[in-house]
């Protein structure tokens, strides 16, 4: 029985789903604020609608759909093609003056994982930061130019996280007044860097510098790896792509193995060591600078993750407000739309809230590090612990979290999020590295972990704690309040939400670094067999705070009344979801007791409410046009249906009507003759 | 610099590791006995077994790592001939006798997706479930001989979770004495059904019966949809595959139109109602029946929650005792193993806890389902409805669990784990599903939710409950006494923890119970806009605790033999219960159960548990015993092979046939060399 369903959107016929239409008249702020902000400010949003309307207009550049259905090696192709139209348009906007940050553009923008990817991120950071100026000078033009195109060797077959237990060998021969790179080990074999298999010939390897029979630890050497003309292989090196994965399909992540690969001297990149024609070895400058260097692509990862949560929303949410399902409405036929279900507004709101929250202390981040590198470049290194600290912190739980939102989003669009023509399992997929690469998520956290014992032992010797580790000066206090809350509106204010998530990680903090200096074991086995799970919860819920006052904070910056309104409603539901989600401590230390209960899901239940109608206007400030969103459920049209039937009847395995193997193995014994 | 390694394993060498021979020195129970459990008993393992021979001695049906990056057609082409193959060997072992190990054993041999699958459980089904007599003497044989291939057409593009809302029509035409089947919209589109795209010519088709100008609600329909000779869509129906997907890529899920498709008015099954020649419509028998159809897919998603999360968890744990990162000391030179790291083990000793007790929870279940059809057969509903509450709760608990704890193994195994080779990827990708079909599983705890609500207004009236409630008896005692803890060895009595785990559960039903009863409005609006989010906690605690009890009634009932299998199995639920204390305990210091201090002992058990399962982490795991030959893993095979295998598998890589890639020297060579 046809249902009566409101007009569907088609993007064919450029018509918007009246259901969608509806919900953008809503919109009752200044959506542009929201959306320059959301794209680090004005001058950036138009950069990147710069390029947009590039894409637009030109076809080897639009994204297809049928991008989903390509094999990997197509894939590879039609990035190599883009990228050589990039470069034909213009070389200095898209190569020369690219800077690190906009490589996450580019994936959007190119779908899947750009190609030169690694090449303008970490193999540019190592020459940059790693080179002394000469080799800067000379490299740095060449790899922009893509005359040199280099990956990141790190990470090798026995060890990942424990770079320090690296093995490949550099070998000084001074003889020759060379480095002899070689693979001694089946565990020493670089293994998953990005680029290294297919596109790059130059590869920054990390190995242990061996010079007159002495062994001085990991270092960084830029070694050549294929014939520039022929782009074969050089002899030394044996090198490929390392297989499928669960994503990041379009990327060459390759092996290699050095069997005495001869370089010169002048390869080991030098601005904190080198090694003399005599092959005596030297440190050189301050080495904590060489910390600060990864924290930069960490920084990076932080920054990208409420834009991978907003561009899973934009579609989730879209769809969610044009399928109906269930006439669940009462006195009409009319089926419910799916956001209309409270359910599904408590998986979409909650992480629009945290993807809010990401939002702006990414934007203190970027600030804090852009401070610790003015304060590097004059030897000030007071910051870079913090830095380090919180960078570490971040990285580990929001791409936790933003990896498991983009998987809920997926999923609560039913079947047709299992579908590549949503974009969301690609999304997923090529998300899901994040908490890996760049320092595993459990390692990170046990990093962060040490500024906040630090900080905890440092309060008993009488030193104050700072900026956002400022609830700490009262942990004792925090640990003893117990909560006035009465009502649903006590609980809704920014003031009892922030102190209960203080107390609740003071809480943690407290328990966890009294049971760190009780203890007699080791401290190797404190970390990781007595308290490691209580070091993780405890970064954790340090992290959780700190992201609120960083939120909070960062508001001030916002001019719109009713933007700020909504924010602060997104601020007060990431704070309640956290609170819903663990609160064990809380009522351990009794600043929760019998009642709050009742009292936090009826203010979760209020917030579900006041934002549902500015859903739409709030996620739709990303803006991410349909050129680059490639979406057959999350498109501007809210055309959910003819497009995704369309592109279903486009693909691949509709070339023929049956397909092969079927008359072979199968029709015979369906015709009995078998 | 070289560190120092134990002897790592190496298949081509038939070399185990040494580490992973260390651990399995640890064995202290009778392994086999848990065996024959997990595989759901003594004569389901001896068909694995037998099942694994053929596959290790038969080329074709031999598994092989080169699927992991076969395209979508050639995973397809390769299922295909496995099928010719086993049809070849013995059809009717294989096609027409299979039972309900079915699911694993498909799982073993195609790796994953079965291209047969939906055919024989929804369809063949379907034929034996909504047919009346005639109609299954005439069509079941050639479902079951593969002479009639069928997929379920339920699902449109419009309308998946609300069945009753499917668009497609069959209109009765007396003049022909024909059903005239059509998509009269583009919603009505038939969308999903596995091998629709590709694989059948028949579909059990689910459309609107319209009589005389009377539209009479949702009924299956048998139409064939290619012709048999040449296996070319009939006149009257537009079929494709609809495109590439997150998992599930070995399978043609697939749509089709309908334009004035005419079948004869004997091909819609008629057990349960009939249309008569003058179009006059009837319902027969006890409509009820038509549920147990939807029971089976459920039961073995269900079954396949605990197979699918122990298949994980051999690959993660061996992994994680081979591979070690980072010294034990400073200066140390050999590094600590992955599974010695507490959070590692935190890791994945629950996990192994979950997939045991949902283990537990399927033995009961099987038994349970059989009952019921034993008395279907005699019209006897028993406990049809207890059941759909089960298997509806149940469903989308487990699966999401899985789901979830297959990611993180996945992650858990780092770079390794990301890896196609490992078999990780493939497996949580096609386990994704599980999720979404046979019920969506927000719907499907919905529906859980309504007989919880039945028996606790019972309770509220002073009445019983039906047994399997009994303990929302408690609602009438909360909040409970004050029970302070002096010890963790009090938590870690089963009798603690069930009380805990009942309380928790019936604070939260009360919770909901509360707010429904007394808040103004529809039941529409209490349902899907005022309260929906306590439904779903509140079924989930309440199938956390019935999946308690059966994991620890049935370490008693079900006749284990082996004193120390039985001390793992307590320490197992235990470690089930103190887990889900942990992560989920405000109801219980809202009802006064919990009180200050409760956490840091319920830590302290947890962390004693930790260490006392971990020496038989692997003993325990590999009880699963899926030989290497179905694992295909570049990490988690037998002889904790994790390099060698891996290098050598990714160096026979397709995109390594040549040094460059297509496109390269074409389009980035003259920029590199300066010629652009
Ligand atoms: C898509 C992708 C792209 C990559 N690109 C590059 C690249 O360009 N260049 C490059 O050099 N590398 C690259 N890598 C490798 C990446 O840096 C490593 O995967 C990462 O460092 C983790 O190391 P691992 O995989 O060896 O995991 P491991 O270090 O072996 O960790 C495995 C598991 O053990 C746990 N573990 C390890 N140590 C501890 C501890 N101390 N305490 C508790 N738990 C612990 C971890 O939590 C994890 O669960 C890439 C990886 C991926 C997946
Ligand atoms: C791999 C795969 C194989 C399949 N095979 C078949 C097959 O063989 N035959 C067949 O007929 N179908 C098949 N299906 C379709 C499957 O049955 C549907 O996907 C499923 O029923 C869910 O419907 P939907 O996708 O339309 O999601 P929807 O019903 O649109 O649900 C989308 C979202 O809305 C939410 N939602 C819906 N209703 C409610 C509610 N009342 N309250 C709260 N939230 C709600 C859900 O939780 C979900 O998050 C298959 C699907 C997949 C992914």
């Amino acid at each position: 029985m046809s249902n009566s369903v409101p007009r569907t959107g088609s993007i064919k016929n450029k018509i918007v789903a009246s259901d969608l239409e509806e919900e953008r008249k809503n919109l009752n702020f200044d959506q542009m604020e929201l959306t320059e902000f959301l794209y680090y400010g004005k001058e950036n949003y138009a950069k990147y609608q710069g390029w947009i309307k590039l894409v637009e207009k030109e076809p080897i550049l639009a994204n297809h759909h049928s991008w989903y259905d390509m094999t990997r090696e197509e894939q590879m192709e039609c990035q190599l093609q883009k990228s050589r139209r990039m470069y034909e348009i213009d070389r200095k906007e898209y190569f020369h003056d690219v800077e690190n940050g906009f490589i996450a553009w580019y994936n959007a923008i190119l779908k899947g994982v750009y190609s030169f990817g690694l090449n303008f991120t970490m193999f540019m950071t190592c020459i940059e930061s790693l080179a002394d100026d000469e080799q800067r000078n000379q490299w740095l033009p060449k790899l922009k130019d893509l005359k040199m195109i280099g990956c990141y060797a790190q990470t090798e077959l026995g060890h990942g996280s424990n770079v320090a237990g690296i093995e490949t060998t550099a070998t000084y021969d001074n003889t020759t007044d060379e480095f002899v790179i070689n693979s001694p080990t089946l565990t020493s074999t670089k293994f998953w860097p990005g680029d290294m298999g297919k596109i790059s010939c130059y590869s920054c390897v990390y190995a242990r510098l061996i010079s007159n029979g002495k062994d001085h630890g990991v270092q960084p050497f830029l070694v050549q790896t294929r014939d520039l003309a022929t782009y074969e292989p050089l002899p030394g090196v044996e090198m490929g792509d390392i297989g499928p994965k669960f994503g990041y399909q379009s990327k060459d992540n390759g092996y290699q193995i050095y069997k005495n690969l001869r370089i010169p001297r002048y390869n080991h990149l030098k601005r904190f060591s080198e090694v003399d024609r005599e092959g005596n070895f030297k440190l050189k400058g301050d080495q904590r600078i060489l910390y600060s260097i990864m924290l930069l692509t960490r920084v990076q990862i932080i920054s990208y993750a409420p834009f991978a949560i907003f561009q899973a929303l934009q579609i989730g949410t879209r769809y969610a407000v044009v399928r109906r399902q269930f006439s669940t409405l009462d006195g009409t036929k009319l089926e419910r739309k799916l956001l209309d279900y409270q359910t599904h507004m408590y998986k979409y709101a909650p992480l629009l809230a945290y993807a809010m929250a990401f939002k702006f202390s990414g934007h203190y981040l970027i600030k804090l590090y852009e401070k610790v590198m003015d304060g590097v470049k004059n030897n000030d290194f007071s910051q870079l612990e913090l830095l380090h600290h919180l960078s570490s912190g971040y990285k580990a739980v929001y791409t936790k979290i933003t990896y498991d939102a983009i998987d809920d989003v997926r999923q609560s669009c039913g079947g047709a999020g299992f579908l590549q023509w949503s974009a969301l399992p690609q999304y997923q997929q090529d998300y899901a590295p994040n908490p890996t690469f760049e320092g595993d998520n459990t390692v990170m956290l046990q990093q962060c972990s040490r500024l906040i014992v630090k900080t905890v032992k440092g309060l008993a010797k009488g030193k104050k704690a700072e900026g956002n580790f400022s609830y700490l000066n009262n942990i004792l206090g925090l640990i003893e309040m117990k909560s006035t809350a009465k009502t649903v509106e006590d609980v809704l204010s920014v003031e009892f939400l922030e102190t209960a998530l203080a107390v609740r990680s003071a809480f943690k903090v407290k328990s966890t670094v009294e049971d760190l200096m009780k203890s007699k074991a080791s401290e190797n086995q404190k970390a990781n067999s007595e308290f490691a799970i209580d070091i993780i919860s405890m970064s954790t819920a340090h992290v959780m705070y700190t992201t609120f006052y960083n939120f909070k904070n960062g508001l001030s910056i916002i001019k719109c009344n009713s933007l700020k309104n909504h924010l602060n409603n997104l601020l007060r539901l990431y704070s309640i979801s956290e609170l819903i989600k663990d609160n064990q401590c809380l009522y351990e230390s009794g600043f929760f007791s019998s009642g709050i209960m009742n009292l936090l899901n009826q203010a979760l239940k209020q917030l579900l409410k006041t934002l549902r109608p500015f859903m739409i206007p709030i996620v739709e400030a990303i803006q991410i046009p349909d050129v680059i969103l490639t979406s057959s459920i999350g498109n501007s049209y809210g055309d959910i249906y003819e497009t995704q039937l369309e592109w279903a009847k486009s693909s691949r395995l509709n070339k023929s009507t049956t397909i092969r193997g079927f008359k072979e193995n199968i029709l015979p014994i369906v015709n009995g003759k078998l | 610099m070289q560190n120092i390694l134990p002897k790592t394993g190496s298949i081509k060498d038939k070399v185990v590791a040494e580490d992973l021979l260390a651990e399995r020195k640890n064995l202290n129970f009778d392994q086999l006995e848990l065996t024959n459990f997990v595989f759901g008993g003594e004569e389901n393992y001896k068909n694995y077994q037998e099942w694994t021979k053929i596959l290790e001695s038969d080329p074709i049906l031999h598994n092989h790592h080169e699927f992991y990056e076969f395209t979508r057609e050639e995973q397809i082409e390769h299922n295909l001939q496995k099928v010719k193959r086993m049809y070849e060997i013995d059809k009717k072992k294989y096609f027409q006798d299979y039972s309900e190990g079915y699911f694993q054993w498909y799982y073993y041999i195609f790796k994953g997706i079965s291209p047969y699958g939906l055919h024989s459980t929804m369809f063949v089904s379907c034929i034996d479930c909504l047919s009346d007599d005639e109609q299954r003497a005439k069509w079941l044989h050639m479902a079951k001989d593969f002479k009639m291939l069928g997929c379920y057409a339920q699902t449109e593009l419009g309308h998946g979770s609300n069945v009753t809302g499917v668009e497609t029509t069959a209109t009765f035409d007396k003049q022909t004495d024909e059903i005239i089947i059509n998509t009269p919209t583009i919603t009505a589109t038939k969308f999903w059904p596995g091998e629709l795209g590709k694989l059948t010519n028949f579909a059990m088709v689910y459309a609107n019966l319209i009589s005389n100008g009377k539209n009479y609600g949702v009924q299956p329909f048998l139409v064939q949809i290619r012709d048999f000779e040449n296996h070319q869509p009939v006149q009257g129906v537009e079929i494709g595959d609809i495109g590439s997907k997150f998992g599930f890529n070995g399978k043609d899920n697939g749509f089709i139109i309908f334009n004035n498709l005419r079948i004869p008015r004997g091909n819609m099954l008629q057990r349960f109602s009939e249309l008569d020649r003058e179009g006059n419509f009837k319902v027969k028998g006890n409509q009820k029946a038509l549920f147990s159809v939807m029971l089976m897919g459920r039961v073995q998603l269900i079954n396949f929650s605990s197979f699918g999360l122990h298949w994980a968890l051999l690959v993660g744990t061996r992994y994680a005792a081979v591979r070690r990162q980072f010294a034990n000391q400073e200066g140390d030179k050999l590094e600590r193993k992955l599974l010695d790291y507490q959070t590692h083990m935190m890791k994945y000793g629950p996990f192994l806890a979950y997939s045991i007790a949902f283990r537990f929870a399927v033995t009961d279940l099987i038994k349970m389902h059989k009952k019921l059809l034993a008395g279907l057969v005699n019209n006897d509903f028993g406990n049809l409805e207890l059941l759909h509450h089960i298997t509806s709760g149940y469903k989308s608990v487990f699966t999401t669990l899985s789901y979830d704890a297959i990611d993180e193994i996945r992650q858990s195994c780092g770079g390794a784990g990301f890896l196609s080779w490992s078999s990780l990827p493939s497996l949580q990708q096609d386990f994704a599903p599980n999720t979404t079909f046979e019920g969506d599983n927000t719907v499907m705890l919905q529906q859980a939710a309504r007989l919880i609500m039945k028996n606790v207004t019972l309770v509220m009236k002073g009445k019983k409950p039906h047994e399997f409630f009994a303990h929302l008896e408690l609602i009438k005692d909360l909040p409970v006494a004050n029970k302070t803890l002096s010890s963790v060895s009090e938590v870690l009595e089963l009798e603690y923890l069930d009380l805990a785990l009942a309380t928790r559960a019936a604070f939260k039903i009360r919770f909901f119970m509360e707010k429904y009863m007394t808040t103004e409005a529809t039941e529409n609006e209490k349902l899907n806009s005022l309260l929906a989010i306590d439904i779903l906690p509140m079924v989930k605690a309440h199938v956390m605790y019935t999946t308690f009890r059966h994991f620890r009634q049935g370490i008693e009932s079900n006749g284990f033999k082996c004193e120390n299998l039985k001390k793992h199995f307590r320490n197992l639920c235990r470690l089930y219960a103190l887990n889900e204390l942990t992560q989920d305990n405000q109801s219980l210091y809202e009802c006064g159960f919990f009180t200050q201090g409760t956490m840091k002992i319920i830590s302290q058990g947890l962390k004693q548990l930790l260490q006392e399962i971990r020496p038989h982490m692997i003993p325990l795991v590999e009880s699963l015993r899926i030989p290497d030959s179905i694992l295909v893993s570049s990490i988690g095979n037998s002889y904790g092979d994790i390099y060698e295998t891996q290098l050598e598998w990714a160096k026979g890589s397709r995109l390594n046939k040549s040094t460059t890639i297509k496109g390269f020297k074409e389009l980035i060579l003259p920029i590199v060399n300066g010629k652009l």
